[in-house]
Parts: structure tokens; C-alpha cells; sequence
């Protein structure tokens, strides 16, 4: 469901999206992005055909896996010595959930999580989106919310802070989705704040509470180091 | 609901439709061995209220083991939205194929989606509050 759309803009385009562009034109699209994200979304070629955007997504998605499963495994003792100190006494609750990954899941979460978060990545556009069109910010169509989307999996370049950098990489993610939006779609930045945080709120009040929790337990820990 | 043409990129969407869609069917086992090692849900934890979201992963649980009936007591508009992610999915790129045209929201229909949405999503919070999902 969109809005009708209206006729592209010419944009210059990323890096990434130039006909000639190879692997390594990931790198300079990425620190366009980080450095200053306002221009980049503005000159997002919103032509350029779409497995260009959903290729970075899933490179970036790819990184971010490898990253993250060598700090659980090689961290995953150190981790869990700080989810014991926080949990404290609630500490066997979670206890099941927490193993240190083998070979084989480590093989195994490198092939699926790219896989799974391109899935993620179509649910999540399409409630967006919805959000977006109802209220009245999605003057492009979804190809264009997906576009933003696959672009802000930039920030899976903090999975290299462990511990706290998935965290990092999905507030990140958030702020990038709300400059993408409104630069794409030439909508109000409220708008795009409230059709990115709106799904968030309303279908994940849980996943909210939970990133609350967490700062919570960080917050608390900081203080005992204290 | 108004309808125009699709265009290329419109083709190049339901293509992923259909990708994801079929990944989320390929991916049965993984769904129900995840659903297993997910913690409860924190807010109706922390508040005993059921979340707008309490029982999805149940619902769609359900869904893989083909209990439509059961799902849908669970969480009705998870249910719903996920029976037309995989149907819409496998659906969208034959019927673009076949010529037919694609949906989209004329600002004048707006607020009448706005509250189809809001009755939806409020009568699905209602049904979980009754329900004690």
C-alpha cells in the first residue's frame, strides 16, 4: 500500500549504486553514511535497480554476523560473568538461555542470519511503511522505504564494540531510518520519527521495555563499579 | 483502496515478497526451536496486563503446525498478518504477472484506513486483555 507516487528525483547517487561500483564501493558508501547521513539519503539514486541497495543490506548484515559471533565466542565467559553480577538472583532464570556457541552454530548463524535478517528487513520496511502512509509521509513508494532500509544496516559497523554494540547499532539504526525517511520521501521529520518508533511502541512494546531494562542493568552496573 | 499499473520496481518488491515469504517457510524448524529459548514477555511480567503483541510467537507456532483456529485465539491480528505475508508473498508476483494491478492509498481514503487500523488493533488488545492469552 502506498501513496501515489511521485516522479524520482535525479540524485547523483551512492558510491555503491554507481554502474561501475564494485565490492569495495561498500567501504566509501558506508563512511558517506555515517559521516554525514542527511546528504547521503538526499542523494540515494531512487532509480538504480533495487538488488543494488539489498545486496549492501545483506553484506552489512553478513559483517555484522561474523563480528558478532566471534565476540560470543570469545567473550562469552566474560559475558556471562556480567549477566550474573547484574541479574544477581534472577540470574538462574536466564541461565538456559545462555550457552556458548559450537563450530557448527557458528557456521550455521553465518549462513541463516543474513537469511532471517533480510526477512526481518521486509517485515519491518512493509510496518514502516504502513506507518508512514497513514501518516500521510509516504509520498514515494515502498521500494524507497526499502531503499532507506537496506542503507541504514550501515550501523551493524558497531557490532565491533562488544557488548554494547548491538545496542549502539540499533539506536543508530533508528536515527539513520528517520533521517532516511524524511530525506527519501521529503516528509516532515516528525513523521518519519513517529512511523519508525510508532511500530516499536505498538506491536513491540516488549522489545521497547526490554532495550529500557537493559540500559536499566547497564546503568546499575556502572553505578556498583563505581 | 485505489489501483494503478505496477512498474519495475513494484515487480522487483514481490519478487522479495515471495523470497521472504518462502525463506519464512523454509525456515519452519528454526521458528519453533527459537520460540522455545525466547524469553516470556516483559511487560505483562512487569505489569500483568497483556502486551499488544502477547502471543504471537505463540500464534505463529501454531501456524507451523497448521492450527489456523488455534493461532487466531491467540493473537488474531499476528495471525492474520502472518497468513498474508506467506500467502501474499507466493500471490503477489503471479498476480503482477498475470497483469494485475497493484493496491495503493489515495491521501482522500487516509483517514478511513487510519481507523480501520485503530479498530483493528484495538479490538485485537481487547480480545488478548479477555481472553488472559
Amino acid at each position: 500500500m502506498d501513496t501515489a507516487p511521485i516522479a524520482p528525483a535525479p540524485a547523483a547517487g551512492l558510491p555503491w549504486e554507481e554502474p561501475s561500483a564494485g565490492l569495495s564501493s561498500i567501504f566509501p558508501t558506508a563512511l558517506r553514511i555515517i559521516a554525514s547521513p542527511i546528504e547521503a539519503f538526499a542523494q540515494m539514486s531512487l532509480t538504480v535497480d533495487l538488488v543494488r541497495p539489498i545486496a549492501y543490506f545483506v553484506i552489512w548484515a553478513l559483517i555484522g554476523a561474523c563480528i558478532s559471533q566471534i565476540w560470543s565466542f570469545v567473550l562469552f565467559d566474560y559475558f556471562l560473568g556480567i549477566v550474573r553480577s547484574v541479574a544477581g538472583s534472577q540470574f538462574e532464570k536466564f541461565a538456559p538461555f545462555l550457552h556458548k556457541p559450537g563450530s557448527l552454530q557458528l557456521i550455521l548463524g553465518l549462513v541463516i542470519t543474513p537469511l532471517v535478517a533480510l526477512i526481518v528487513l521486509f517485515v519491518w520496511t512493509a510496518l514502516v511503511h504502513l506507518m508512514l502512509t497513514l501518516l500521510g509521509g509516504a509520498n514515494r513508494g515502498f521500494a524507497v522505504t526499502l531503499r532507506v532500509m537496506c542503507y541504514a544496516q550501515t550501523t551493524q559497523l558497531a557490532v565491533v564494540l562488544p557488548g554494547i554494540g548491538g545496542l549502539i547499532a540499533f539506536v543508530w539504526r533508528l536515527i539513520l531510518e528517520i533521517v532516511g525517511l524524511s530525506q527519501a520521501h521529503k516528509t516532515e521529520s516528525w513523521k518519519a520519527a513517529l512511523a519508525v518508533v510508532l511500530p516499536l511502541l505498538l506491536c513491540c512494546v516488549c522489545l521497547a521495555v526490554g532495550v529500557v531494562a537493559f540500559g536499566a542493568a547497564v546503568g546499575q552496573a556502572l553505578q556498583q563499579l563505581k | 483502496m485505489t489501483w494503478r499499473p505496477p512498474d519495475r520496481e513494484d515487480r522487483q518488491v514481490a519478487r522479495l515478497w515471495a523470497v521472504c515469504a518462502g525463506l519464512a517457510v523454509l525456515f519452519r524448524p528454526l521458528w519453533i526451536a527459537a520460540a522455545g529459548s525466547l524469553p516470556p514477555c516483559l511487560w505483562r511480567a512487569w505489569t500483568g496486563w497483556p502486551c499488544p503483541g502477547c502471543g504471537t510467537t505463540r500464534a505463529i507456532v501454531r501456524l507451523l503446525h497448521a492450527d489456523l483456529a488455534g493461532a487466531l485465539a491467540l493473537n488474531p491480528l499476528a495471525a492474520c498478518a502472518a497468513v498474508a505475508f506467506v500467502v501474499g508473498g507466493f500471490l503477489a508476483p503471479v498476480w503482477l504477472a498475470c497483469g494485475g494491478q497493484r493496491p495503493f492509498v489515495a491521501a482522500r481514503q487516509r483517514p478511513a484506513w487510519i481507523a480501520v487500523f485503530a479498530v483493528a488493533f484495538i479490538a485485537n488488545w481487547s480480545w488478548l486483555y479477555a481472553s488472559g492469552v
